[in-house]
């Protein structure tokens, strides 16, 4: 599989009044095409920090971060903004839709950004929300919002989608609804999912799983056997 | 971006009341700016065609008396072009039924000869003939009385009633504001006009023959008027020179260049206010916006939209009120140039004074909209480029909660209740927001008081010139100087005349190093019945005989202070006079020099002379006393100040609407700025109300907290307020002075009680809303959401 992204060293701190705080220490990861990453970790523990450095939303403090030759540690805003609109499709554990379009709406603003964009209808179709594309997300369910988030996310066709606890502020079916939307983009599309959680039990949908604590990869674990989504709890 | 335009759109009919109020303020400025400006352009170029067309000339005299024959001296003098000396006299309209006598300023017309300065334009009729009792009478005064052409008027003329027959009526340049003398601030075109009479039939009648009184010249190019008046003046010294004048200062001219002046004012500084007001409303609920969508831009930025793209977004809301603002405004004001015109059209005279509808002014006016609004829209949204995209993701630390000062004073604070503390944080913690509430009321409160204040600014700007000044029932100025002594004998003749107090109105040209300034010195019996000269607290000065007075206006011009001696010449004496300022008088009508009348006696040596007397008479006897007065061949012109009052009551009726504008606007302002505060602090303070009705407050006990702060606010904005409006109201002095009138800073007895009753009513409107925003809240919906 070739190298997608590749981190040496990256590091991250922020100052805080007084207090320096070192949220990623020197991390070493490399992260494959159509993989399907797990990050795992408590709250604290930098994954987000790490989320951040992957999708070109924060620069690093320390170290070198590439996506495939492009250097992102020390890329302009312009670089970065370039790098989000082409490479990156997030979604966030609060679905962050705009309230005041609608899902299809929502949709339309990411693709909008996009070269190759995926046909919006079909997108919609496959996050199962082709009825409700026309509601606000004040009409809508969680789960429902975090699907036209995914869609949002989907539809401008990146390489890799970047989930920051996508499963966190809904109830177990839905969560398992959303996870395998994932599992199916992965696949269908054979696009990279990264997804950050502090849930050990979706650690085993992924192809891998990193282990982070206090703002280190303790360890990558391979999964031998991986498991859908609906052979998972957590 | 279509998404994002969707985005805009909707946002900002979800909070469509402010955005309304910020485009109405925008147009507004925008519709003076065009309408003024139009105006202003359409009176300029009818102005300079007439001028040009008609040649008008650059230097105007007027003397006692000066032979025909002598004009052509001074078309020897190097950079004269031409001369043009007419005999020039104001006559009575001869008309017994009518209560008030009517003028014309008839001029000597030369048939003979092509071309003349200061040309006549017949609009209608026929041309004067030697024979035949043939007279043009000025287009407004023709038009005003109903005449027809072939009517016969009659005048009278060396105290002879003379008929007419009209020929035609005419307007002139020199005539293009044709008001009797400087202390008439509008035209009465039913007593006043112009008239033109053959000039050998004139002479005739008038018994003055090969004379002229007013003498125009016109300059060759590259020659000014500093440069030829002292030969100009020496020579016509020799023939009694009463005046004379630049183009710039001849009576006509002036008002209308004082008019221009005052539309070029008023086109800059209202748009300034007005756009100001707005960029400010947007500025705030820009920079409130982009706070509370925080995470959107966040979510826009991780996405791949650019900081230029979201920074674009956001300005095209302030970008979009400035264009629709823009657009009503300039179409507003297009259309209200043209009502604008129409007014002018009745107090000026021009061959064509088209309501152009040039759409030149829109352009601009949306351009300038558009400056402004983006300027303002991206001062407000400018921190987007800071952020970065995780930045944005997270949640603003939450503001430092600190004591207020207030609650050091443990005495006050311990009587507040729960609320009241609350608010009084809040206030304290938001002091961007505090001092923007506190801002907007402080300026709608000052515009309130000045537009309450305006019906006694007329007060004492024109009424009081009546009921405190002028005290006399009738004013006669002869047509030459009269010894005292016959007048009084003469006046006390008449039946029903109560009491005669002579004066000397002495037409001076007073000089300080390079500026000069015609005007008439009044002068007044130190225990005057009839003329109270008043200082600035409306208390009587007592005319000193150590020197003269001038009015605040001619003081400044001239930049002299009390004690600076003046030379000041007249046409009585040929020597010029050495008069101390003794002292400055505010006048608001008008510009004189006041003297004590022995004063003025012992420095021109003139005894017991008069130009003018004032009477009191029997009101029921007027018209007798008038009839009387009309006969006689020194009575010049006869004023009776109810008259006038009664005039300018009728007209200044017809612009009171202007308060009421003034103060719908500030109260829009006032609205826009409170309710803006109120649903801002609204939004962001969702959680925080939720939170109190979860845990048990009412609708009531929460919007406590709100009015308090509102309450509060609005104390401390009239407060400031009060000197905020002293300091507006100068300004507004300031800025409408011109020589003829200037603005009296008067606050009105009830304005600061409107203003105040004003600033209630906004405050209370926006509570409704707020309660009303209150009651709607989903508890649930808010508290689940994340911040």
């Amino acid at each position: 599989m070739t190298k997608i992204l590749s981190a040496k060293k990256l590091s991250k701190s922020y100052q805080m009044g007084e207090v320096k705080v070192e949220a990623l220490k020197e991390i070493d990861f490399d992260i494959y095409d159509g993989e399907f990453v797990v990050v795992l970790g408590p709250s604290g523990s930098g994954k987000s920090t790490m989320l951040n450095m992957i999708g070109g939303m924060d620069k690093a403090s320390g170290g070198t971060i590439f996506y495939k030759e492009q250097a992102l540690h020390d890329a302009n805003d312009a670089i970065l903004t370039k790098y989000r609109r082409e490479a990156i499709g997030f979604v966030f554990q609060f679905y962050n839709l705009i309230p005041n379009l609608t899902a299809l709406e929502n949709v339309k603003l990411a693709t909008e950004l996009s070269k190759n964009p995926l046909d919006v209808n079909k997108v919609l179709e496959d996050v199962d929300l082709l009825d409700r594309a026309n509601h606000f997300p004040s009409q809508l369910s969680g789960g429902q919002q975090q699907r036209v988030a995914i869609a949002r996310a989907i539809a401008k066709n990146p390489d890799i989608l970047l989930c920051d606890e996508p499963t966190g502020a809904l109830d177990f079916s839905t969560g398992l609804s959303v996870l395998q939307l994932l599992k199916k983009f992965n696949k269908e599309y054979n696009k990279t999912v990264v997804i950050i959680t502090h849930n050990a039990g979706i650690g085993k949908i992924g192809d891998r799983v990193f282990y982070i604590k206090d703002g280190y990869i303790e360890k990558v674990v391979e999964n031998k056997t991986v498991l859908e989504p609906e052979e998972v709890s957590w | 971006m279509v998404m994002l335009v969707r985005k805009m759109i909707r946002d900002m009919l979800e909070n469509k009341l402010a955005y309304i109020a910020c485009i109405i303020v925008m147009a507004l400025g925008l519709m003076t700016y065009s309408s003024m400006s139009i105006l202003m352009e359409n009176l300029l170029s009818a102005k300079d065609n007439f001028y040009s067309n008609y040649e008008m000339a650059d230097a105007f005299s007027k003397v006692q008396s000066m032979p025909e024959n002598q004009l052509n001296t001074f078309e020897k003098i190097e950079g004269i072009e031409s001369v043009e000396g007419v005999l020039k006299q104001d006559i009575k309209v001869y008309k017994p039924e009518d209560s008030e006598t009517g003028y014309l300023r008839v001029n000597t017309y030369d048939i003979s000869k092509d071309r003349r300065l200061n040309d006549v334009l017949l609009k209608e009729g026929y041309s004067l003939t030697e024979n035949g009792r043939l007279i043009w009478i000025g287009e407004k005064y023709f038009k005003a009385n109903n005449l027809k052409i072939d009517d016969n008027i009659d005048l009278i003329i060396a105290g002879k009633v003379q008929s007419f027959k009209i020929a035609g009526y005419v307007i002139s340049p020199e005539y293009v504001y044709a008001t009797r003398n400087q202390t008439d601030i509008f035209p009465d075109s039913e007593h006043f006009d112009i008239a033109y009479i053959s000039e050998n039939l004139f002479e005739k009648l008038t018994g003055q023959n090969g004379v002229v009184t007013d003498v125009s010249f016109k300059f060759k190019e590259g020659y000014d008027y500093d440069e030829l008046k002292p030969e100009i003046e020496s020579k016509l010294k020799n023939y009694g020179l009463v005046k004379l004048v630049p183009l710039k200062d001849q009576s006509s001219n002036f008002m209308l260049d004082s008019e221009l002046e005052q539309l070029i004012n008023s086109s800059k500084s209202m748009p300034i206010l007005f756009l100001g007001i707005s960029s400010f409303i947007l500025y705030i609920m820009l920079k409130r916006l982009t706070e509370m969508q925080r995470s959107q831009i966040g979510i826009l930025k991780a996405m791949g939209y650019s900081s230029g793209q979201i920074l674009f977004h956001y300005l095209s809301y302030a970008l979009t009120i400035g264009l629709i603002g823009g657009i009503l405004g300039g179409i507003l004001g297009t259309w209200m140039s043209r009502y604008f015109t129409d007014i002018y059209k009745t107090f000026f005279s021009f061959p064509i004074l088209m309501n152009s509808h040039t759409y030149k002014y829109s352009l601009y006016g949306i351009l300038i909209s558009l400056f402004f609004s983006g300027f303002a829209g991206f001062q407000g949204a400018k921190r987007i480029l800071k952020l970065t995209p995780s930045m944005a993701m997270s949640p603003e630390a939450p503001k430092k909660a600190k004591r207020s000062s207030l609650e050091k004073v443990k005495l006050i604070w311990s009587q507040f209740t729960m609320q009241g503390r609350m608010a009084v944080r809040n206030i304290s913690r938001s002091k961007g927001r505090s001092a923007f509430t506190v801002l907007g009321l402080m300026f709608s409160f000052s515009l309130m008081v000045v537009a309450w204040s305006y019906n006694d600014i007329v007060d004492v700007l024109i009424f009081d010139q009546f009921s405190e000044v002028k005290l006399y029932d009738m004013k006669v100025s002869y047509l030459n100087i009269q010894p005292s002594e016959n007048v009084e004998n003469y006046l006390y003749n008449i039946d029903g005349v109560y009491y005669v107090e002579n004066l000397i109105e002495l037409p001076v040209q007073i000089k300080n190093g390079v500026n000069e300034k015609t005007t008439v010195v009044i002068g007044l019996n130190n225990d005057s019945k009839m003329y109270r000269v008043l200082d600035k607290d409306g208390k009587e000065v007592n005319l000193k005989e150590d020197g003269i007075y001038l009015s605040e206006n001619i003081a400044n011009q001239l930049e002299v202070s009390i004690g600076d001696v003046l030379r000041v010449e007249n046409p009585i004496s040929d020597e010029f006079l050495l008069l101390e300022l003794a002292g400055i008088i505010p006048q608001y009508i008008g510009s004189n020099g006041y003297a004590n009348i022995s004063y003025l006696e012992n420095k021109t040596g003139f005894n017991n002379l008069t130009t003018t007397s004032y009477l009191k008479i029997d009101d029921k006897k007027q018209k007798s006393i008038r009839k009387e007065l009309d006969k006689s061949p020194f009575v010049g012109v006869i004023e009776v100040p109810d008259e006038s009052k009664a005039k300018i009551n009728d007209l200044l009726d017809s612009f009171g609407y202007m308060n009421y504008v003034m103060a719908i606007i500030s109260v829009i302002v006032g609205f826009a700025i409170v309710y803006n505060s109120s649903v801002i602090s609204l939004s962001e303070r969702q959680r925080e109300f939720a939170s109190l009705r979860v845990l048990g407050m009412s609708v009531k006990e929460v919007l406590q907290i709100v009015t308090f702060e509102q309450w509060v606010l609005g104390f401390i904005s009239i407060i400031l307020g009060i000197p905020l409006s002293i300091a507006m109201m100068e300004g507004v002095s300031v800025s409408y002075q011109t020589d003829v009138y200037s603005f009296p800073a008067v606050i009105g007895d009830n304005a600061f009680v409107y203003a105040v009753l004003g600033m209630i009513v906004f405050v209370v409107l926006s509570q409704i809303n707020v309660k009303r925003k209150i009651k709607k809240l989903d508890i649930v919906e808010v508290l689940k959401e994340r911040e």
